[in-house]
């Protein structure tokens, strides 16, 4: 038999210990946490827009992604307390979903398609050139995604993100930019470390739509609940 | 109704054998000493052998490898940790229900055997054993094999209840295995 | 209800097939000898969920297959479940099953006893094709300190997770992360604590969730059960403990949908360590020292003898009816005593009304009831098993749920209405509610009343609550579920009484209906019925008025009485006013107590007899909502312990009193003789499921049960507590109430030790704010120079002016408060 990772009985009597009764995450009480305004109204539109109270669960996750910069466990909580449901309820909803973070991600979110008409147009290549330009590790960028030591770039290579006809592409931002080659990566990075607007010219919303108004003209501005494009 | 055997109800349950006619002079006398005879010439043949007698506790009798006497519980060679989970499935398995483990909860900083769990109490009642093998075929990690130790008598009943540690140390070989073809 | 559903035939691997029209396929093959293996389906958790695929069968007429946990049976439904097409789907999902199982069976708790073993043996492929590494997690993790979770052996079948969403309500479980990765687990690794999480061991299909206190401890092969009741409160769950080697290991919940719905709170299913605890009273001990059974019995004997009429008992709730029998027999038989009670006194008149067969609704009435009043108990903390099925009751659709209360509920979320009445303004809550619905009955359904409005006291808000739960409450179908609590103190009788009122005004004499109070004491029922109560006797029959609790406390402090017998009872931690019951003992010349522990009031005790726990005790105890159950001894008796019944009988002997009682069926048989609605009930009759006396023919012959004027009544001293007690600005007005786990249960089981509360002052956030207290603030909560140290926990829900503090806790106890109504909540 394999020995298995077991914790020893001291750790284990330890961790038994530490375990209290009020320890137990039920819905959190409102008037014990300081749940910002700004937050907390995000939430209660979200709320107010749906007939199930429960159906409010992912835009109120976004707003603590939003606020918080990935899904703290405070901002959960305070999510849950302003919901009335319990913190393990948002927990279960934010774990399944790939683009809600439960971890500390960089704060550039670069999401590399890597699904068979990219992967056939060079994805692979491109996913690297934004890892080595972000300075993310390559193979966990393949797996979960992985965040620059600065804190400013998540890179992830991701399954099919819809958009076929820019092939190879990348979202940066929740923005589609594509076709994509390795300079661009580093361009974007580049521009992004500078506070600037990347690769204007590859954005998938920049792009004049057939017998559209030229979109370059309107102001850009992320949709209120910051849905990808 | 039978006239010889008038006591039966069917004449269909007397069967009647033909014998054949009665042998007489040196067929006779076959007949009436042969088998003596025969058995007389065992008996010589056993007196010119000698003694068989095997003079126990001194001598013992070989035992086959496949011998069933007292139990042993095993060590890993490398590790040294028991090979006994304590599942208890050999207690399971007992006819005699002579088998009583106690299992309890392995401490990985003093492990007594790999995985979770390992017999805390271990105890077979050799009085009550009757050596049918079943345990060593139930048990899922070669723990418990039968061994060849034969003389297990003692003076109190409670003596024959042997422990964990009794089953796991090296027991003094004192019966000689039969050899290959012997 | 089943009996009147039409049934069914049809064809199960051709054998021909009667059930009930809208049974699950399931278990209608049941009826058929064939058995469809399944894994998530467990009708105790609702409607079945068809999400593990273990039990697909071929339906002619169906192409593809269909699972028979969630398809209703049709007339004429032709199937097959051994067809090479369910086989094969059997066997793969086995196969899908054991991909990432590590199947460690022999190390594995549930080995013998494991659905998953038992169903890859019957319908699984028998070889393994796998040969990948399988996912590992780090192993067995305490979830809390009573439950291990091993992630590894998770099948994922989702019915711990249902359970806490579904059944508690808490949502603490959840399933996590997606697909390969999914996992059980809480919000950032929390432990997961609930009062009832310890149901999550037994639904686990495999050996995923373990108990912390049976880890390694049996195999099913070296174990007996032994089914039994649970008498550590009030709910009586049929439970069916685990022995080995003579020592209960675990309590299982015995199913019985009458009394428990199948589930267990904690304190139930981990509180049995005591019964082997090493702090066990096993010997009889005569002035602090241990003595042999003649001596005491002798001893006792001769002090109770010259004692005589001027002898009190009190019986605890744990007492069995026998014992109470036989106790109150020693004292008015022997002793001609009439001092009898039970720390569930109430008075006479009242017992005997409220005992009504026809006002009494049973457990089940409430998954029917078209609304339930909780009103002065919180379930949860009183009789929680009532918590999870008035959940039940309410998550089905059925119920309305209103809830009125001094303290906040774990209910007010269910609710409908809720109202907020102050501590010790119960009474004058009920009359504006009594007042309320005899109007509404008047007026017609709808109508709102007048006469709320004219009850006297500051009950301008009452009628406002007694209107809005008026409104939910639907005359002929409503179950009131109260706390026997609301008889306490100066208002009690007349608070009981309204609530008699507000039943009537309900017509809740009818089937399906009646009111389900919640005793203090498990067998508190069983205890007044079979005469531990002050001026009735066995059956409510008259007998002389005897001294009630407080009276008892004051003639023991006066010199009135001389000898007090305490049975299963500790006055001095679990009634009101603790320090004048420890003056009241130590002045009383001769105590005698029962007990299995040594704990305040022992210490005063002359004489003590060591007590059986619940697991050796034979005898019957009655539910509160009337259903007589047996206690079966699953264990022997620990060192020198005697059957208390036996203690109580050889007693009477020596006093002269021959019972003629030399065992527990006699004893039965005694009390049904004198009981006249338990008449001719014996243990066969009670069996392992129970049965209500109000459903037998003898309930009949006590239609005169509430005839009894009410005038009969004993006098109860009053406190001396501030009846006028308003609500001022200064002063606060403080309640107690019963935490679950503030009792000496907690105390005495160490694995429930971590639960213990530590005493805790509620306050509304307004009061908080005037006082400057911010939650875990330390105070001290004042009253008549006494005081009692807490922290403090603002409650949004809490009715402003109100403070709590918990009862019987094992450190600065709320009854060590003298009984006064106003409190000062200083910072020290």
């Amino acid at each position: 038999m394999r020995p298995t990772d077991e914790l020893t009985a001291a750790e284990r009597r330890e961790l038994i210990a530490s375990m209290r009764p009020e320890d137990a995450e039920g819905v959190p009480a409102l008037g014990e946490l300081d749940v910002p305004a700004a937050l907390r109204e995000q939430i209660e539109t979200a709320m107010a827009r749906y007939p199930q109270l429960r159906s409010a669960a992912i835009p109120a996750l976004w707003a603590v992604q939003r606020h918080y910069g990935w899904c703290t466990p405070q901002g959960v909580r305070e999510a849950a307390a302003v919901m009335g449901v319990t913190p393990a309820y948002l927990e279960a909803v934010a774990t399944f979903y790939d683009l809600i973070a439960t971890s500390p991600i960089g704060r550039h979110r670069i999401l590399v398609c890597h699904n068979i008409s990219c992967w056939m147009n060079g994805a692979d290549e491109l996913l690297g050139a934004f890892c080595d330009a972000a300075g993310a590790d390559r193979d966990d960028a393949d797996q979960h995604g992985a965040s620059s030591a600065d804190g400013e770039f998540f890179v992830k290579g991701f399954e099919c993100l819809g958009a076929c006809d820019i092939a190879p592409m990348a979202s940066i931002d929740q923005r589609y930019y594509g076709p994509l080659e390795a300079a661009d990566a580093v361009a974007a990075i580049e521009a992004l470390r500078d506070g600037e607007e990347p690769l204007s010219d590859k954005a998938l919303a920049l792009r004049p739509a057939a017998g559209g108004p030229d979109p370059s003209a309107t102001e850009r501005a992320p949709d209120a609940e910051g849905h990808d494009a | 109704m039978n006239e010889e055997f008038p006591y039966l109800k069917d004449a269909e349950e007397v069967v009647t054998v033909q014998r054949g006619p009665e042998p007489g002079g040196a067929k006779g006398a076959y007949r009436a000493f042969g088998e003596t005879l025969r058995g007389l010439r065992t008996t010589m043949a056993r007196l010119i052998e000698g003694p068989m007698t095997i003079q126990y506790p001194e001598e013992k009798t070989p035992v086959y490898p496949r011998f069933r006497g007292r139990h042993k519980l095993h060590r890993f060679e490398d590790t040294g940790l028991e090979k006994c989970v304590g599942c208890s499935l050999c207690a399971a398995a007992c006819p005699a229900d002579c088998i009583r483990v106690v299992a309890a909860e392995n401490d990985p900083d003093d492990r007594v055997s790999p995985g979770e769990r390992y017999a805390a109490v271990y105890e077979i009642n050799l009085a009550r054993c009757i050596f049918c093998g079943y345990c060593e075929v139930a048990c899922p990690f070669d723990a418990i094999t039968m061994g060849h130790e034969y003389e297990l008598a003692d003076y109190n009943r409670g003596d024959l209840i042997f422990t964990k540690e009794m089953l796991l140390a090296e027991p003094v070989e004192r019966t000689p295995l039969r050899r290959e073809g012997e | 209800m089943s009996a009147e559903r039409s049934k069914v035939t049809l064809v199960v691997d051709g054998v021909e097939v009667t059930a009930d029209d809208g049974a699950m396929l399931v278990d209608a093959a049941k009826e058929g000898d064939v058995e469809i293996p399944v894994f998530c389906y467990e009708p105790k958790l609702g409607g079945p969920v068809g999400a593990c695929r273990m039990c697909l069968v071929e339906i002619e007429g169906i192409p593809k297959l269909q699972t028979a946990c969630s398809t209703p049976v049709r007339d004429g439904m032709v199937v097959y479940t051994r067809t090479d097409r369910v086989i094969e789907s059997q066997s793969a999902v086995v196969e899908f099953l054991l991909v990432n199982h590590p199947l460690d069976c022999p190390v594995c708790d549930k080995g013998g006893e494991c659905p998953l073993q038992d169903i890859a043996m019957g319908w699984g492929p028998g070889r393994s094709r796998m040969t990948e590494p399988k996912r590992h997690f780090r192993k067995p993790m305490p979830l809390s300190p009573l439950v291990r979770i091993d992630r590894e052996r998770c099948i994922l079948c989702y019915r711990c997770v249902r359970f806490s969403q579904d059944v508690a309500e808490d949502e603490q479980l959840q399933l996590l992360e997606r697909g390969a990765s999914s996992h059980v687990g809480t919000f950032d690794d929390h432990p997961y604590i609930a009062p009832f999480h310890g149901n999550i061991i037994e639904l686990c299909p495999v050996g995923a969730l373990t108990a912390e206190a049976y880890r390694f401890r049996a195999r099913p092969w070296d174990i007996e059960d032994s089914g039994s009741v649970c008498t550590l409160c009030p709910s009586q769950c049929n439970v069916m403990f685990t022995v080995r080697d003579e020592h209960v290991q675990r309590v299982l919940a015995r199913d019985n949908d009458d009394v428990d719905a199948g589930w267990l709170c904690d304190k139930g299913r981990f509180g049995f360590q005591m019964i082997t605890s090493e702090e066990r009273i096993v010997e009889p001990r005569v002035g602090g020292s241990r003595a042999g059974w003649e001596a005491a019995l002798d001893a006792v004997a001769e002090r109770l003898r010259s004692a005589g009429e001027r002898t009190a008992a009190i019986v605890g709730g744990q007492t069995s009816n026998e014992e109470g029998y036989l106790i109150q027999r020693l004292l008015r038989g022997a002793l001609g005593s009439a001092n009898i009670t039970s720390v569930d006194e109430l008075e006479a008149g009242l017992a005997r009304r409220l005992a009504a067969p026809e006002l009494g609704a049973a457990v089940p009435d409430l998954d029917a009831a078209e609304s339930i009043l909780v009103v002065g108990t919180d379930p949860l903390n009183s009789i929680p098993i009532l918590d999870l099925r008035i959940r039940r009751a309410i998550r089905q659709g059925r119920a309305r749920l209103v809830v009125a209360s001094e303290r906040p509920t774990a209910l007010d979320g269910g609710a409908e209405e809720t109202a907020r009445y102050a501590p010790g303004d119960a009474a004058g809550f009920l009359a504006a509610l009594a007042a309320e619905l005899g109007n509404r009955r008047q007026a017609g359904a709808g109508t709102p009343g007048r006469a709320a409005d004219e009850v006297p006291g500051d009950g301008s808000d009452w009628a406002e609550g007694a209107r809005r739960i008026a409104g939910e409450l639907r005359p002929g179908k409503t179950v009131i579920v109260y706390g026997e609590r609301l008889g306490r103190g100066p208002g009690g009788d007349s608070a009981l009484a309204s609530l008699l009122e507000c039943a009537r005004a309900l017509d809740l004499a009818t089937a399906g209906a009646g009111v389900i109070g919640v005793p203090e004491g498990a067998n508190g029922r069983g205890l007044r019925e079979v005469g531990c109560l002050p001026g009735a006797g066995p059956g409510f029959a008259e007998a002389p008025a005897g001294r009630g609790l407080d009276r008892i406390k004051q003639g023991l402090l006066d010199g009135e009485l001389d000898a007090v017998v305490l049975v299963h009872a500790d006055p001095i931690r679990n009634l009101p006013d603790g320090p004048g019951w420890a003056e009241a003992l130590r002045r009383a010349r001769t105590v005698i107590a029962v007990s299995a522990f040594d704990d305040a009031s022992t210490e005063t005790a002359d004489i003590v007899f060591p007590a059986e726990s619940y697991a050796e005790k034979e005898g019957t105890v009655t539910h509160p909502d009337g259903r007589l159950q047996r206690l079966r001894p699953a264990v022997p008796h620990p060192g020198n312990v005697h059957p208390i019944w036996q203690v109580l009988a050889e007693l009477g002997a020596r006093l002269g009193h021959e019972t003629g009682i030399g065992s527990v069926p006699e004893a039965v048989a005694t009390i049904a003789a004198e009981v006249p609605f338990y008449a001719g009930i014996t243990p066969e009759e009670i069996g392992g499921r129970g049965v209500r006396w109000q459903e037998r023919p003898a309930a009949s012959a006590v239609a005169e049960l509430a005839a009894v004027p009410p005038e009969q009544r004993t006098s109860r001293t009053n406190l001396d507590r501030d009846d006028s007690g308003t609500l001022t600005a200064d002063r606060l007005r403080l309640g107690t109430y019963p935490a679950l786990w503030a009792d000496e249960i907690t105390d005495r089981n160490v694995a429930l030790r971590f639960l213990a509360p530590a005493q805790t002052v509620e306050l509304a956030p307004s009061d908080g704010e005037r006082l400057g207290l911010a939650s875990g603030d330390e105070v001290e909560v004042r009253s008549n120079g006494t005081g009692v140290r807490a922290r403090v926990a603002l409650n949004e829900r809490m009715r402003p002016g109100a403070v709590f503090l918990i009862e019987a806790t094992a450190a600065e106890n709320a009854n060590a408060l003298p009984a006064e109504l106003n409190v000062e909540v200083i910072k020290p």
